[in-house]
């Protein structure tokens, strides 16, 4: 911001990329004020997207050209597909003995939260599925008393009850990996526009055997650990929740050195367009089972470095 | 049943699911978000906006000045004073539920409520030959205890309005003051001399 070559600019809503027609390359994008609804033109020596996973592909296959006839860098036909995500739901909850009637302590803030890694297909082969999920879990107490919804009954039994027991439940909830299979993908509605008048997402994902079996394994995983702990499993929710649910998109615009079959190089840049970079969750090849973030961060970093680096050279 | 008194508060963490308010509706993933790992297990926390001091001399919003006495009486057998500390009806417990109904967005709520009351009467007046104010202790907790029959599976109108009564009992008295401070000990919000298990500055 200090050097005064940095513009931030709100209320902009990114609509296509541009493209100069002579050099093939991009030429900046056109953007709408959300505020004023007036259409903009930012011109750019290099383009980078990053609007997430959905966003990043749908401006993509927005940007329709004679060049580009099935939208930006999709010379491959794979952009909004691949796309994946978590698996959630299977979930236990378990009553720790030991910890009722305890003397009352302040858990707000303390690390009582954890994180079960990934265990399955490491070194074995499991029997039902492939890949593997991990668990997150808490325990302690909150200033709320949640078992007082559970507990059954009322009157002084019951307040002693939720009283001595608040902080001696335990939980822990699962998230699987989705494989990333071409046949899961979002499109561009050939109705539906936003309110822009930019035509929306529509998606084409269901979960597969893969996932269903994975899930019936979480259940099973988190009653035994429970068990095995020597806790009172007190519920096994074995549902899974609907497709969609974990929020973390990822996938839909992969990397890889195959052009034909992937849309980014491993620095995110575009296979096609040189001048084009899409730093966020759609480069990822797999959802594997952990929160995405910080492997979206330390990518975006890499991919920068090297755009850096081309750039001063000359090579975009 | 309604569920407009269940306000999730912001945190972060990623708990993935929540165990104790299952039954409510399906919460949305961006609500279990909000639900901190520390407290999974606990409720997410209903939002205070009517304070949860007793004022027995303001006229109620929403009950009749009789319908209120049922509600703390109702309230006030749910939870107790015991002699680890004061119950419901002192924690202001069915003044909260009586402003919470009168800002309801919805009818439903209120309607819920005031249909449950008189099947309470209704109840106590088969059992007991009297209506429930005029009923003693004893048989005001034996009302209670047929409408607590089936809690988690509720059949009759008697028993859904059992699940209603405490649900909303709970949210209410766990979150005054008494509830917290006294019954719960809460101890947050206040400065820590030192963090068990933290070894930074």
């Amino acid at each position: 911001m200090e050097t005064g070559n940095l513009t931030l600019r709100t209320n902009a809503i990114a609509r296509e990329v541009l493209v100069d027609k002579n050099t093939g390359k991009a030429s900046g994008v056109a953007f709408v004020d959300s505020e004023t609804l007036k259409a903009y033109e930012a011109k750019a020596k290099v383009v980078l997207l990053a609007a997430s996973t959905l966003e990043s592909a749908r401006l993509m296959l927005l940007s329709k050209s004679s060049l580009y006839p099935n939208g930006i860098g999709n010379s491959s036909g794979h952009v909004g597909h691949n796309f994946c995500e978590h698996v959630m739901g299977p979930s236990v909850t378990g009553f720790v003995k030991d910890l009722a009637g305890k003397p009352r302590t302040l858990d707000d803030g303390r690390p009582g939260g954890f994180y079960v890694a990934r265990f399955r297909n490491l070194k074995e082969r499991h029997p039902k599925f492939l890949r593997g999920y991990g668990f997150e879990g808490g325990s302690g107490l909150g200033m709320f008393p949640g078992n007082a919804y559970s507990t059954p009954g009322f009157g002084a039994e019951y307040k002693k009850k939720v009283r001595e027991n608040a902080g001696a439940f335990i939980h822990m909830g699962s998230f699987g990996e989705v494989l990333a299979r071409y046949e899961n993908y979002a499109d561009l509605d050939p109705e539906k526009k936003d309110r822009w008048g930019i035509p929306v997402l529509r998606f084409h994902y269901k979960f597969g055997d893969n996932e269903k079996k994975m899930a019936e394994d979480m259940a099973d995983a988190a009653q035994e650990m429970f068990q095995a702990a020597g806790f009172e499993v007190l519920e096994v929710d074995r549902k899974i929740l609907t497709e969609g649910w974990s929020i973390h998109e990822l996938g839909t615009a992969r990397m890889g050195a195959d052009r034909k079959k992937s849309v980014l190089s491993q620095f995110q840049q575009s296979h096609d367009v040189k001048n084009l970079f899409v730093v966020d969750g759609s480069s990822h090849v797999n959802a594997a089972c952990q929160n995405p973030t910080w492997t979206i961060m330390a990518l975006c970093w890499r991919s920068c470095d090297y755009l850096a680096g081309e750039f001063k050279k000359g090579n975009l | 049943m309604p569920n407009d008194s269940d306000l999730h508060e912001a945190a972060h963490t990623d708990a993935p699911k929540e165990h104790a308010d299952a039954g409510k509706g399906e919460l949305t993933r961006r609500e279990l978000i909000g639900i901190a790992a520390g407290a999974i297990v606990a409720s997410p926390l209903a939002r205070l906006e009517i304070t949860a001091a007793a004022n027995q001399e303001q006229a109620p919003h929403f009950f009749s000045r009789e319908e209120l006495e049922m509600v703390e009486i109702l309230t006030d057998r749910i939870i107790p004073t015991d002699d680890h500390s004061p119950g419901a009806r002192a924690a202001g417990v069915a003044a909260y539920i009586d402003g919470r109904l009168a800002e309801s967005w919805e009818e439903q709520p209120r309607k819920v409520w005031r249909d449950g009351l008189k099947r309470v009467d209704a109840l106590c007046q088969k059992m007991h030959g009297q209506p429930f104010l005029k009923a003693t202790p004893e048989q005001q907790v034996a009302v209670l205890s047929r409408m607590a029959q089936n809690e988690f599976h509720p059949k009759s109108e008697e028993e859904k309005f059992f699940a209603e009564l405490k649900r909303r009992t709970v949210t209410a008295y766990y979150t005054s003051e008494i509830g917290i401070h006294k019954e719960m000990e809460y101890k947050g919000n206040t400065l820590l001399k030192e963090f068990a298990g933290y070894e930074g500055s």
